[in-house]
C-alpha cells in the first residue's frame, strides 16, 4: 500500500483509503474517488506538484497534500 | 409566472451548449445575490408557452459546498423542470449526480450529450433501458451539432420525477455502477495519438514549454488584435464624429463651469483630449469603449478559445506546484495570465477563486505586479530607449514583487488554501458558434456590470481633480515623490493622472526628459501604486472596501519603497547587474519563505484530519 504521489506513473491500483477533511472526501467521492475504486497514474509534476489519476473515463488532478493521503494498493 | 426550467450537469459536459441552442439572444448572465458566482438566464419557447431557461453552474454533486455548487443547488431547488445533462463518454461519474438529482424529487429529463465521441471512444448506450432504469426520459444528443435538441424540446412535456432513494454516496455509487453495467459497453481500443498528446502535456518536461508557448501567442494575438480595433474606433468614432459630438456639446454647455467641466472636462488650446480632459463623456466613454473594450473582446476571444479547448485546467495543473507557494491554487493562474491583457477582467475573473483569501491575493497581486498591455507596450517603448539593461531592472523588480508580496501577503493572511482537486477535461475542438455566444455574453455582461463602476470612478476622480483635493494631494506627497524617489517636481502630474489611466500616465513622463533612473523608478511606481479607475472600481466590488482598503495600503506602501530602492540602487551599479541581483535575491527569498509555507500547509493539513 503507498500514497498516490509514490505510486509510478502508468500503474493501476485500488483505493484503500482517503483521509482528510469531510469537505475534500465529498469532493472526491463525487469525482468518482473513495475506496475500492480503480484508478491509473497518468501523470506527477515534479517537485511536489500535483498528481493525475484515471479514473474511469476522467482524469482528475489532486494537489500534492492531498494525494499523500490517497492511499492506493498496486496489484502485480 | 413563467415555469422555471434548469439545466443541472457536471463541468465540461457541453451545458452551456445545450443552453446556447435552447435560447435566443436575450440571454442576461446574472449574478447570484449575496454570492459572486454568475448563472445564465434566457427565454425558451415551448411550443407556445415561454418558460425561463437557467444553466447552472457545473456540479459534481448537490451536497458540495464550493460557492458555485452552492448555487446549482439552490437554483435547482427552484426548479420545475430539472434537465439533465450527462457526458456520454464518461456516464458512470456523471450518473452520480443524476442520482443526487432524483431523490430531489424534481420532474426530470436526461440529456446523454456527447453521443458522438463516445461512439468513437468504442462505448456504446442502450438508452432506452437507461431511461427505464431512471425512471424518467433520455434523449441521446450531440449537442455542438444540434442533434437531439429538437427531441430534447418535446420531451420535456414527460418529465417527471424518477427513483434512486439511494441515500449515501457509497450506496449511489453502488447503484450508478449497477446501472452503468446494465447498459454500456465499451469495446476495448489502443489509446489514439490525441490521447498521447494530452497525457504528454501534462507532464511538465513537455507540458511547461507547449504552455509557454500558447501563452506567449495567446498574448501576442491579444495585443495585436487590441491595439488594431482600437487605432479602428480613434479612427472611426472618437477622433471623428464623436469628437465632433463633443466639442457641439462643449460649445453648447459654454466651454467652462462646473457641470461642463465634470462632463466635457478641461480644454487643451480650445480643443478637447480624450486622454486626458477626463471628462465623463469624453474620458470616461472613450476609456470603456475606445481603450478597455477592444482588448477585452480581443481577451474574451483567446480566453473562451482556450477554454473550450480545455487548456486551462492544464495550466492549472502545471503551475499548482508554484502557485501554491505563494498561497494560492494552480487555478489562480487564469487570472494572472488575463491581467497581461487588462487587469479589469482579470479581476473579474477571480471570482472563480473559492476563498476570500484566494481572491484577496491574486486580486493584489494582479493589481500590483502585473502591467495591462497597453501600459506595458509604452513602458517598453520608453525605457527600452536607454537600454535592455534598463528594462530589465522593470520586469525583474515586478516579477519579484509577485513573488515576495504574494508570500508575505499568503503569510499573514488568516486561513489555508486547500489542495487542488480539478477535473481534467479531454481536449476538444472549439466550435464557432459556442464561442460567439460566449464572447457575447462576457461583453454584454462587462458592459452592463461595469460601465457604472468605470464612468462613476471617473466622475469621482474628476470632482477630486476639479474640488482641488488631487492639487491639495499633490503637495502632500511631494516630498515622498521626489526626496524618496528622486523624480522631479513634473512628475508628479503623471503619477496623479495614473489614478485614472495608466499608459497615459507612463507616456507622460516622455516629455519631462527624465534620466534612465528616473524612468525606471517612474514606470515602475506607476505600475505598482495603484490601479487605474476602471480597474480600481472593479476591484472595490469583488472584493469590498474593507479589503479594498487593505489592498491599497500594501500597493501604495509597495510603491513608496519600491520606488525609493530602486532611486538608491540603479544609480549604484550597472542595470544587468541589479536585474540579476534582484532575481538571486527573489529567488533565494522565496525558497526560504516558500519552503515554509509548504511545510505549514503540510501539517495544517494532517491536523485536519
Amino acid at each position: 500500500m503507498m500514497s498516490a504521489v509514490d505510486m509510478e506513473v502508468g500503474k493501476t491500483g485500488t483505493i484503500v483509503s482517503v483521509s482528510g477533511g469531510s469537505r475534500v472526501k465529498g469532493r472526491l467521492s463525487s469525482l468518482g474517488l473513495y475506496p475500492g475504486v480503480s484508478v491509473t497514474k497518468i501523470s506527477s509534476t515534479f517537485q511536489r506538484g500535483p498528481v493525475t489519476l484515471l479514473r474511469g473515463q476522467s482524469q482528475v488532478a489532486i494537489g500534492y497534500g492531498q494525494a499523500l493521503k490517497v492511499l492506493v494498493e498496486v496489484g502485480n | 409566472m413563467r415555469r422555471k426550467i434548469v439545466l443541472m450537469g457536471n463541468p465540461n459536459v457541453g451545458k452551456s451548449v445545450v443552453f446556447s441552442h435552447l435560447t435566443g439572444v436575450q440571454v442576461v448572465v446574472a449574478n447570484y445575490p449575496g454570492t459572486t458566482v454568475d448563472f445564465s438566464l434566457g427565454p425558451m419557447k415551448i411550443g407556445e408557452e415561454t418558460v425561463d431557461l437557467i444553466d447552472a453552474p457545473g456540479t459534481y454533486s448537490i451536497y458540495n459546498d464550493s460557492p458555485a455548487e452552492r448555487v446549482a443547488s439552490d437554483v435547482m431547488k427552484e426548479a420545475d423542470v430539472v434537465v439533465n445533462v450527462v457526458d456520454a463518454t464518461n456516464l458512470e461519474r456523471n450518473l452520480y449526480l443524476t442520482c443526487e438529482l432524483l431523490d430531489e424529487g424534481i420532474p426530470m429529463i436526461v440529456v446523454a450529450n456527447l453521443t458522438d465521441e463516445a461512439e468513437r471512444k468504442g462505448i456504446t448506450i442502450d438508452f432506452e433501458q437507461l431511461a427505464e432504469r431512471l425512471g424518467v426520459p433520455v434523449v441521446p444528443a450531440v449537442a455542438l451539432a444540434g442533434r437531439g435538441m429538437k427531441e430534447l424540446v418535446s420531451s420535456i412535456a414527460d418529465a417527471r420525477p424518477g427513483q434512486c432513494e439511494r441515500r449515501t454516496a457509497d450506496a449511489r455509487w453502488q447503484e450508478v455502477g449497477r446501472i452503468v453495467t446494465a447498459v454500456q459497453s465499451i469495446v476495448h481500443r489502443h489509446q489514439t495519438i490525441g490521447e498521447r498528446i494530452q497525457d504528454a502535456c501534462l507532464r511538465p518536461l513537455i507540458g511547461l514549454p507547449v504552455a509557454g508557448l500558447i501563452v506567449a501567442v495567446a498574448c501576442g494575438f491579444v495585443i495585436t488584435v487590441g491595439q488594431f480595433m482600437e487605432e479602428l474606433l480613434k479612427l472611426l468614432v472618437f477622433g471623428s464624429w464623436y469628437g465632433d459630438l463633443m466639442m457641439w456639446l462643449s460649445g453648447l454647455m459654454g466651454g467652462s463651469g462646473f457641470a461642463h467641466d465634470l462632463l466635457i472636462g478641461r480644454m487643451f488650446d480650445g480643443e478637447l483630449c480624450f486622454e486626458e480632459s477626463f471628462g465623463v463623456l469624453t474620458t470616461g466613454v472613450f476609456v470603456e469603449f475606445g481603450i478597455v473594450l477592444p482588448f477585452l473582446v480581443a481577451f474574451y476571444f483567446v480566453l473562451g478559445l482556450l477554454e473550450d479547448l480545455g487548456f486551462m485546467p492544464r495550466l492549472a495543473v502545471l503551475m499548482d506546484k508554484f502557485m501554491h507557494r505563494l498561497g494560492l491554487h494552480g487555478y489562480a493562474i487564469v487570472p494572472m495570465v488575463l491581467g497581461f491583457g487588462c487587469n479589469v477582467p482579470a479581476t473579474m475573473s477571480a471570482r472563480n477563486l473559492e476563498s476570500r483569501r484566494e481572491r484577496f491575493i491574486t486580486c493584489t497581486l494582479v493589481s500590483i505586479a502585473i502591467p495591462c498591455m497597453a501600459q506595458l507596450a509604452l513602458i517598453v517603448g520608453l525605457v527600452g530607449q536607454h537600454g535592455m539593461g534598463y528594462l530589465a531592472v522593470v520586469f525583474a523588480t515586478l516579477f519579484s514583487l509577485w513573488v515576495i508580496l504574494g508570500l508575505l501577503i499568503d503569510r499573514f493572511t488568516t486561513g489555508f488554501t486547500p489542495s487542488m482537486i480539478l477535473e481534467i477535461p479531454p481536449l476538444r475542438v472549439p466550435t464557432a458558434k459556442a464561442l460567439g455566444k460566449k464572447m457575447w455574453m462576457r461583453t454584454t455582461g462587462f458592459l452592463i456590470h461595469a460601465t457604472p463602476w468605470i464612468l462613476g470612478g471617473i466622475a469621482f476622480i474628476n470632482s477630486l481633480y476639479l474640488l482641488g483635493v488631487i492639487d491639495l494631494m499633490a503637495k502632500l506627497f511631494a516630498p515622498v515623490i521626489t526626496g524618496l524617489m528622486g523624480l522631479p517636481d513634473s512628475a508628479i502630474s503623471s503619477i496623479l493622472v495614473g489614478f485614472l489611466r495608466k499608459d497615459v500616465a507612463v507616456a507622460m513622463l516622455e516629455p519631462l526628459g527624465l534620466t534612465a533612473v528616473q524612468l525606471v523608478v517612474g514606470c515602475t511606481v506607476l505600475a505598482v501604486y495603484f490601479p487605474c479607475a476602471a480597474t480600481f472600481t472593479v476591484l472595490a466590488r469583488e472584493l469590498g472596501p474593507r479589503d479594498m482598503a487593505r489592498a491599497a495600503v500594501i500597493m501604495l506602501g509597495t510603491a513608496v519603497l519600491t520606488g525609493t530602492m530602486l532611486n538608491l540602487f540603479t544609480g549604484w551599479m550597472a542595470p544587468w547587474v541589479l536585474a540579476a541581483a534582484i532575481m538571486v535575491v527573489t529567488l533565494v527569498v522565496a525558497s526560504i519563505m516558500g519552503g515554509a509555507s509548504e511545510r505549514r500547509e503540510l501539517n495544517v493539513t494532517v491536523d485536519g484530519e
